[in-house]
């Protein structure tokens, strides 16, 4: 009996499959971190030390409202898998360097209780958190979140993003190099598109993501914007711009890519990424200049649809129980 | 269930239950003309009370006041209450998309201004609009009477910003559709376009009756 | 005897009241009538108006239909019961914009909507049309006190957290920007959720306290 109890202590007993792997959630998510980082980095450079600050105050309150949270209502404390974080730097980098310090305060809360944790926490939730509260936030601060400031310089500028250009059918001021390297008005994380493929890049090496959503996603905006530029703007020019603007790199290599709300099989994947570029298109030319976060959360919704219509088939399964195939 | 005496009473039964729903129709019908007979009249007053406050809103740096009269027409006083000018009801035929062409006119019967009440068909039901135009045929302001478009939303055509861009127009929005588009209230263009529908109606309609029509 | 029938009755008056608020509330228990609830709970004024119109034409409708039991048909009694509710929607709708004018400002075009609350035509088919008129009118003052009741506290609370004010008036000084996400539909929701979330566990605390005693 004495033994056994000790054993138990030392092994741990279940049945079969037995899984032993090197990868949980923590170790993704560092992997997810470090990717982010160079952004943070580079933002700084252009924007000072308040992107710094943002994403300090995001990633600590989204960390102490999931540890809250689940203290208050005597659930396992979950901060460890580090996907609190995440989220509060995903939800900072969705941010103009210019809003309050106690916005992405909110926007966290918003996040981590109300879509994440109410919703049952990590793998339960129906939609990103961080574009969740993103949206959320800028629905109710519609101005603060439209307004970026210029790279490199101590003023605000309100808000002539080269997609507010975009939709107008003229090309921005802004050079396309400088968009692609980084050197352009926008949210945190959404300026340098290099250093986000670069992230995805890695993603997918470190087998974090696979390449199905993010370049489903970018090829479809890519064909349409390419195919139907709006008013007569040149082509390849206009998709390129379109492109590298709005957030749509982050929004596709980080946010689509988020495994709780997106589809498990590969076709699923496919599907999802078609459908965020088709949207997110759509909405870019016929309503706001900026499409992806709503694009984004609707395809959120689909996603149990869409594992639900590519479910491959199960093993001996035909079409009634017992039936030769 | 089904034998001779059930369907020899199927039309009977229709018959009565008919005539019961009739009665409950007639009692109710009832009921509804009678609040009704009840309440025109306050509504009516209610109604027109909306367009006087509207009117001294537009003309309170002017520094009178619109009321409405016992004739149920409006009358104008000043701060402390003495009558002044007039607020006539034009009773010409009106443009089909017009509601009501009123001319103020100051204490010597000088014009002091023209206002035109329109009401264009906004995103969910139609927006009471109030145009105020000068003499010189520009628009003095534009006031919203009522309307019942999305909360949050459609509400932006009441906000000051908006309104205060039509202030001293003297063209009509015919010709600048780029014009148009910088105006309009993103996110709210089918509530925001009505009032821009409703300056070309109100210019057009002052234009043709007191004025040279105002060519773009 | 008769005391102890008046002793019953009045218990169960109280009763009545706390399952109308409580128990059986028709938003927060129920889920009827969401529709109504999240466009006017705005504000805890238009929220109380709402319910207090909604009520009147509750105590009304299921008065008269209590009245009319054994006289409308069953196969058209839907048909029925919609005449008569949106006959006292109609007449209160009068009633409102003639001497309520800003009540009908901001309530607008939820008011004809009252004829399709369900939570009308569910109290006139469950309990209405089976029982006598004295119990049907203040079946409908309950059912639609609590109806008011939810909505006064979900547009109270949406009203504090999403403009800062109390009864439309800033109680910030106008240092609290209003969180705009809660005075529309979304926002609504979210709310909704998790005050029914709380009455729940109210419940549940209440009834696991029973069974302890016991």
């Amino acid at each position: 009996m004495t033994d056994n109890t000790q054993a138990r202590k030392f092994l741990k007993m279940s049945a079969s499959p037995h899984v032993n792997s090197p990868v949980n959630t923590r170790i993704i998510m560092l992997d997810v971190i470090i990717a982010l980082l160079p952004i943070l980095v580079w933002s700084i450079y252009v924007f000072g030390m308040r992107p710094l600050w943002i994403t300090l105050i995001s990633v600590a309150s989204s960390v102490v409202f999931e540890y809250l949270y689940r203290k208050i209502l005597k659930k396992s404390n979950t901060v460890g898998d580090l996907s609190a974080v995440v989220t509060g730097m995903l939800l900072a980098y969705s941010l103009p360097s210019t809003v309050p310090l106690w916005m992405p305060a909110l926007g966290s809360f918003f996040a981590i209780v109300i879509v994440k944790q109410l919703y049952g926490g990590i793998g339960k939730n129906i939609l990103n958190p961080a574009l969740a509260a993103r949206v959320f936030l800028f629905i109710s601060f519609s101005k603060e979140l439209s307004t970026y400031a210029e790279p490199h310089a101590s003023d605000v500028v309100a808000g002539a993003t080269p997609l507010a250009f975009l939709q107008k059918g003229t090309l921005p001021e802004t050079g396309l190099f400088d968009m692609f390297l980084g050197n352009m008005p926008g949210c945190i994380g959404e300026i340098s598109v290099t250093l986000i493929l670069l992230g995805g890049i890695y993603l997918v090496a470190r087998k974090v993501i696979t390449w199905h959503i993010p370049v489903s996603y970018i090829a479809t905006v890519a064909l349409l914007t390419l195919v139907f530029p709006a008013q007569g703007a040149p082509n390849v020019q206009f998709m390129l711009y379109e492109l590298c603007s709005g957030g749509l790199m982050l929004g596709a290599v980080f946010m689509a890519t988020d495994y709780t709300t997106s589809p498990v099989t590969k076709i699923g994947r496919l599907i999802y990424g078609a459908g965020c570029g088709l949207i997110t298109v759509f909405i870019r030319y016929f309503g706001y200049p900026e499409g992806v976060s709503f694009a984004i959360l609707i395809m959120n919704l689909f996603t149990l649809a869409l594992d639900k219509i590519t479910a491959p088939v199960k093993f001996g399964g035909g079409n009634k129980v017992g039936e030769q195939k | 269930m089904e034998n001779k005496s059930k369907s020899q009473s199927t039309f009977a039964y229709i018959a009565l239950t008919a005539l019961k729903l009739l009665v409950i129709c007639a009692f109710i019908a009832t009921l509804v003309a009678a609040v009704n007979f009840i309440t025109k009249d306050r509504i009516a007053y209610n109604q027109k009370m909306n367009t006087a406050s509207a009117l001294s809103d537009i003309y309170s740096s002017d520094g009178i006041i619109f009321s409405v009269s016992e004739d149920g027409g409006y009358k104008i006083t000043d701060r402390s209450g003495n009558p002044v000018g007039s607020c006539e009801n034009v009773n010409a035929e009106l443009d089909s998309d017009v509601d009501a062409v009123y001319i103020i006119k100051d204490g010597n019967g000088e014009v002091f201004g023209y206002c035109v009440k329109t009401s264009p068909m906004g995103f969910k039901d139609e927006i009471d609009l109030l145009v105020a135009v000068n003499p010189d045929l520009t628009i003095k302001d534009v006031k919203v009477i009522s309307l019942s478009e999305t909360k949050g939303i459609g509400d932006k055509i009441r906000e000051r910003d908006f309104l205060d861009k039509f202030k001293g127009r003297k063209e009509g929005f015919s010709q600048s559709a780029s014009e148009l588009k910088s105006i309009i209230i993103s996110g709210a263009t089918r509530t925001s376009e009505p009032v821009t529908i409703a300056i070309d109606s109100a210019l057009a309609q002052i234009g043709k009756m007191f004025g040279e029509v105002a060519e773009a | 005897m008769t005391n102890e029938k008046q002793k019953t009755n009045k218990r169960s008056l109280f009763s009545r009241l706390i399952e109308g608020l409580f128990d059986q509330n028709p938003i927060l228990v129920q889920l009827l009538g969401t529709c109504p609830t999240l466009a006017t709970s705005t504000s805890a004024k238009n929220g109380i108006g709402m319910g207090l119109s909604a009520t009147a034409v509750l105590i009304l409708s299921n008065l008269l239909i209590s009245l009319l039991r054994k006289f409308i048909p069953k196969q058209v009694r839907i048909a029925a019961y919609i005449v008569i509710i949106s006959g006292f929607v109609t007449a209160i709708e009068l009633l409102i914009k003639a001497f309520l004018p800003s009540l009908d400002a901001s309530l607008g075009l939820f008011i004809p909507l009252i004829v399709v609350n369900c939570i009308i035509l569910a109290r006139a088919e469950a309990y209405a049309s089976k029982n006598p008129p004295l119990d049907s009118m203040l079946d409908g003052l309950f059912m639609g006190l609590g109806f008011t009741f939810a909505l006064g506290v979900l547009g109270a609370v949406r009203e504090l957290i999403g403009n800062g004010t109390i009864w439309e008036i800033d109680v910030s000084a106008g240092v609290y920007p209003g969180i705009s996400f809660f005075t529309q539909p979304a926002g609504a929701f979210v709310t909704l959720g998790v005050i029914i979330a709380v009455v729940n566990a109210v419940k549940a605390f209440i009834s696991k306290r029973k069974e302890g005693n016991r």
